[in-house]
C-alpha cells in the first residue's frame, strides 16, 4: 500500500475494530495507538520486503 | 362527448345516429381520437335483426346512410376479405392516421448525424487475427513506484533509435515496456544529474568491474526480477517498433550499492550511482540502476535524452502525515514512534473516533471498546441507578453501582460491562461523572451541593484568576516534594479559612489528579482526616478559561479545628481520588482572632481556643492586626476589582505617615498579603504586580519589602474625617 494514502484514524480502522472486538475488553488508548500503528506498518511495510 | 351533425334524410341520419352510438359504447374506453372500427356485415346483423329487416335491404340502407355521413364514418375496403369496414372516433372525426417516418430509430442507427470517416476498411472490419493486447505482467513493487515521486533522477530508454536495434534487443524492449511505461505515469520528478548518466552511458561496453559502480558495495542488494522474454510473434512490425531498454535495479540502504553480475551476459553493462536526497527521519538509501542495453550504439544526444526523460524506480517510503503535519515513519519501530509521537499520535486517532460517523469505536476517557460489544442501559437501569445515587446521599462508584445492582448479572464482573455503564452513563444529561482516573464516580442531580454558598461558582473563578494569568509562585518551594512523596502542606489565609475554600494552585495542581474526561470541570474527592476519623467531601472547580480553579468543601472542618494560619498538610493515598488531610497539633492556645459576623456583616475580634499549629505571621490575632477590624466587608462585586481592595486594605491597615489633606500610607508587603487575603485570594507575586501598575503605589526605598500608597485627595472625604473620630477600636466587642 502507498503510504502517501494513509489517512490515520481512517485508513485500516475496520482491522483496528475488528482487533478491538477480539479483545474482549476495553483496552486503554496507548494500546490501541500501538496496535493501530502495527496495522498500518504491515499494510505499508511487509507488503515490501 | 359531442354528437356530431349528421346528414341525408330524416331515416339516414336516424340510422347514422344509431350506429354512431352503437359504435361510441363499443369504443367507450378507447381514446377520444382512437379510431374504433366496426364491419358492415356485423352492423347488418345487429339492426336486422333488431328490426327485424331483410339483410340485404338492411345492408344496403346502412351503406348508403354512412356514405352520405362520411365525415363521421371513414368506409374502408379490406382488400383481402372483401369487407366493408367504417370507422370513426368518439370525436365524431376520423383522423386519418399517418405514419411518421421523419425520424427513426433505425435510421439514427445507420445514418448517424456526424459519421465517422472511413478511409480504411481495416478501421471497421479486420480481416486478419487480431493481435491480443495482455501483455505478460512484470511486477513493479509498489517499493520502486513510491520513490518515483520522492527521488530526483531520470534515464530515459532510447525510444528514438531507429534501425539500431536488433532483435534480441526489441525483445528485451517489449518485456521492458510495461515498467517504463509505468514509470513515464509517475508524477515528475526532479531529474538526476544529466552529466553523470551521460558520462556513464556513452562509456563503451566493457566488464562490470571495470565500471564506475564496481566502487559501489552493499550489504543489502535488492535486484528487480528478470523480466521474461515474451515471444517473437508478438513483436509489431517494422518501424512501428518502440525501442526501450530493460534495466536491472539494484538497491542498498545505508552502505552501498551492488551491481548484479549475472544479469545479462549479452549487453553491456552500466552501474549509474545515484545518491537520494535525505528525508527527514528516513535512513539514507543509495541505489543504482544497472542498465543492461547496449548503450555503446547510442548517440550523445540519445543518451542526455535518457537522462532528461526517463524516470527510475525509487525507493521505498512508509511515511504519512499526521493532520498537524507530524510526518511518521513507519519504519521505524512502534517504541520509538510512540516515544517520540505519543500525544499527538493518540490526540489524531481520538478525534477521527470521536467524529467517525458509524462511531465503531467508543471510549470513554482513555478506555476504547466497540460499540457493537457494549452493554446497552434502558430507562429502567438508568431510573434505578440515579435513585440508588440519591439514596446514597454523595456521588458513588461506578463499582458499587454495579456491587449494588448488577451483582447477579452475568456481566457484572467484566471489565466490558464496567465500560458500558460508564459509557452509557457520561451519555446521559441526569448524570455527571465527577471521578478521575481509576475511580469513576457518578453525580446526579438532586444530590446536595458540596461546599459554601457564601461564594458563588462565578466570583470564585474570577477572584482565582490571577492563577492562571501567571501570578502563581507556589511551586516554587515544594515541587520535588510533591511529586516524589505526595505531601504538601501550606499555611491557611483568613479567607480560605473562612469560606472553606482553597485555591488550585500550582502546588496543589500538582498534587490532586486532572480530570479524567476532557469536557470535565469538576471532581468529587474524599478527604479523610484521621484525627478527628472523620472524611469531608471536596469539590475540585478546574480551571477554565481566564477562569481559575479552586477546591471548596472544607468550611466545616476549618471552623471546628484549625484557625486562619494554622498549617494543613495534605497527603495522597492508595486511592486516586481519596487524600488524607492532617494539621500539626500543638497545645491548646485562647485568642482574640478575627473573625467575620455573618449576622452583623463585618469584621470583629473574638477569643477562639485553637490547638493546632500556626504559622505566626499569618495568625489575625488582635495585637498585631488590630485594624482589621475596620475593613468593609466589601459585597463580592466590589471584592472582584483587586484594585479597590488594594486601596481598601493600604487605608485601613496601613500606617499614616502624610496630612489629612494629603495622606500617606505604609505598609510592608508581608502585613499586605495577609490583610489582602482576608478580603480576598491572592498571590504575593499578583500583589506586587497590582503595586507596580499603579503610579499610587511607590516602594519604600528606606524600608525593602514597604510601599507607600498616596491617594489622590479627596476633599469631601477629608471633611468627613475632620467630623469623625480616627481610628479606635473599642474591647467592648467581646461578646463571641
Amino acid at each position: 500500500m502507498d503510504s502517501r494514502s494513509i489517512i490515520y484514524g481512517e485508513t485500516a480502522l475496520e482491522t483496528l475494530v475488528q482487533w478491538l472486538r477480539a479483545t474482549g475488553t476495553p483496552q486503554d488508548l496507548e494500546v490501541v495507538v500501538q496496535r493501530y500503528l502495527e496495522i498500518l506498518r504491515e499494510l505499508v511495510v511487509e507488503d515490501h520486503p | 362527448m359531442r354528437t356530431p351533425i349528421f346528414v341525408g334524410t330524416p331515416e339516414q341520419q336516424a340510422l347514422a345516429s344509431e350506429i354512431f352510438r352503437l359504435m361510441s359504447v363499443q369504443g367507450t374506453l378507447f381514446a377520444t381520437d382512437a379510431p374504433i372500427k366496426q364491419t358492415l356485415s356485423n352492423l347488418t346483423d345487429f339492426l336486422a335483426t333488431q328490426r327485424k329487416r331483410e339483410r340485404e335491404a338492411m345492408a344496403r340502407e346502412i351503406d348508403a346512410a354512412l356514405r352520405v355521413n362520411d365525415q363521421v364514418f371513414f368506409r374502408q375496403e379490406d382488400t383481402e376479405t372483401r369487407e366493408i369496414i367504417y370507422i370513426t372516433s368518439r370525436l365524431g372525426v376520423y383522423p386519418t392516421q399517418r405514419e411518421d417516418t421523419s425520424h427513426t430509430f433505425k435510421q439514427r442507427l445507420y445514418e448517424p448525424d456526424e459519421p465517422l470517416p472511413v478511409d480504411d476498411i481495416r478501421v471497421v472490419v479486420s480481416t486478419s487475427r487480431p493481435a491480443l493486447t495482455t501483455v505478460e505482467p512484470v511486477f513493479i513493487s509498489d517499493y520502486w513506484q513510491q520513490q518515483a515521486a520522492m527521488v530526483s533522477g531520470t534515464v530515459r530508454a532510447p525510444s528514438e533509435s531507429p534501425g539500431a536495434v536488433d532483435g534480441a534487443h526489441q525483445a528485451d524492449a517489449r518485456a521492458s515496456a510495461v515498467p517504463v511505461q509505468e514509470a513515464h505515469t509517475h508524477p515528475p520528478v526532479t531529474p538526476v544529474v544529466a552529466s553523470d548518466v551521460v558520462r556513464d552511458t556513452m562509456l563503451p561496453a566493457e566488464p562490470v568491474d571495470d565500471m564506475r559502480a564496481q566502487a559501489v558495495s552493499s550489504a543489502m542488494p535488492m535486484t528487480a526480477p528478470p523480466v521474461e522474454t515474451a515471444d517473437e510473434e508478438w513483436l509489431p512490425d517494422g518501424d512501428e517498433v518502440v525501442p526501450v531498454r530493460t534495466e536491472l535495479l539494484a538497491i542498498a540502504v545505508d552502505e552501498g550499492i551492488s551491481v548484479d553480475q549475472d544479469a545479462s551476459t549479452e549487453s553491456a553493462n552500466i552501474a549509474v550511482e545515484h545518491t537520494l536526497p535525505t528525508m527527514p527521519d528516513v535512513i539514507p538509501v543509495e541505489r543504482a540502476v544497472e542498465v543492461l542495453d547496449d548503450v555503446t550504439a547510442l548517440e550523445g544526444d540519445e543518451a542526455d535524452d535518457i537522462a532528461a526523460e526517463d524516470t527510475r524506480p525509487a525507493a521505498p517510503l512508509a511515511l504519512f502525515t499526521l493532520p498537524d503535519g507530524t510526518v511518521i515513519d513507519l519504519r521505524q519501530p512502534v517504541s520509538r514512534l510512540m516515544a517520540a509521537h505519543r500525544v499527538v499520535l493518540e490526540e489524531a486517532l481520538i478525534n477521527h473516533i470521536d467524529h467517525d460517523p458509524l462511531q465503531r469505536i467508543v471510549r470513554f476517557g482513555r478506555d476504547l471498546y466497540t460499540d457493537t460489544d457494549t452493554v446497552h442501559l434502558g430507562k429502567n437501569d438508568l431510573r434505578r441507578i440515579r435513585e440508588y445515587i440519591l439514596e446514597i446521599g454523595e456521588p458513588v462508584l461506578d463499582t458499587a453501582i454495579i456491587a449494588d445492582l448488577y451483582h447477579s448479572h452475568r456481566q457484572s464482573t467484566t471489565e466490558s460491562f464496567r465500560f458500558s455503564l460508564n459509557y452509557r452513563l457520561s451519555r446521559e444529561k441526569e448524570f455527571e461523572f465527577v471521578g478521575v482516573a481509576g475511580a469513576c464516580l457518578w453525580s446526579t442531580r438532586g444530590l446536595p451541593g458540596i461546599g459554601t454558598r457564601r461564594v458563588k461558582a462565578s466570583e470564585m473563578g474570577h477572584l482565582t484568576s490571577y492563577l492562571v494569568e501567571g501570578y502563581d509562585d507556589s511551586l516554587e518551594r515544594q515541587e520535588a516534594e510533591i511529586h516524589e512523596e505526595g505531601i504538601m502542606n501550606r499555611p491557611l489565609t483568613f479567607f480560605e479559612w473562612d469560606h472553606g475554600v482553597i485555591p488550585l494552585d500550582a502546588r496543589l495542581a500538582t498534587l490532586l489528579p486532572q480530570p479524567l474526561l476532557r469536557e470535565q470541570r469538576t471532581v468529587v474527592l474524599r478527604f479523610d482526616v484521621p484525627q478527628h476519623y472523620t472524611s469531608y467531601l471536596v469539590e475540585v472547580r478546574y480551571p477554565t478559561g481566564n477562569r481559575g480553579g479552586w477546591i471548596q468543601g472544607l468550611e466545616e472542618f476549618f471552623h471546628e479545628h484549625l484557625v486562619a494560619g494554622a498549617i494543613i498538610n495534605l497527603v495522597r493515598t492508595g486511592e486516586p481520588h481519596v487524600f488524607t488531610l492532617t494539621y500539626e497539633e500543638g497545645g491548646v492556645c485562647s485568642d482574640r482572632l478575627l473573625i467575620f459576623d455573618e449576622k452583623k456583616h463585618k469584621f470583629a475580634f473574638a477569643n477562639l481556643s485553637y490547638a493546632c499549629a500556626v504559622d505566626g505571621d499569618y495568625l489575625l490575632t488582635q495585637r498585631k492586626f488590630g485594624k482589621l477590624k475596620n475593613l468593609k466587608a466589601l459585597p463580592m462585586t466590589d471584592r472582584r476589582k483587586a484594585d479597590v481592595v488594594l486601596a481598601h486594605v493600604f487605608e485601613v491597615v496601613g500606617e499614616q505617615v502624610g496630612t489629612r489633606k494629603e495622606p500617606l500610607y505604609w505598609l510592608s508587603l508581608d502585613d499586605l498579603y495577609v490583610a489582602y487575603n482576608v478580603m480576598r485570594p491572592a498571590s504575593r507575586p499578583y500583589i506586587e504586580s497590582l503595586l507596580a501598575a499603579d503610579a499610587m503605589y511607590a516602594p519604600d526605598e528606606a524600608t525593602p519589602g514597604a510601599y507607600f500608597y498616596k491617594p489622590e485627595p479627596d476633599i469631601d472625604e477629608v471633611e468627613e474625617e475632620e467630623e469623625r473620630d480616627v481610628f479606635v477600636y473599642d474591647d467592648d466587642d467581646d461578646e463571641y
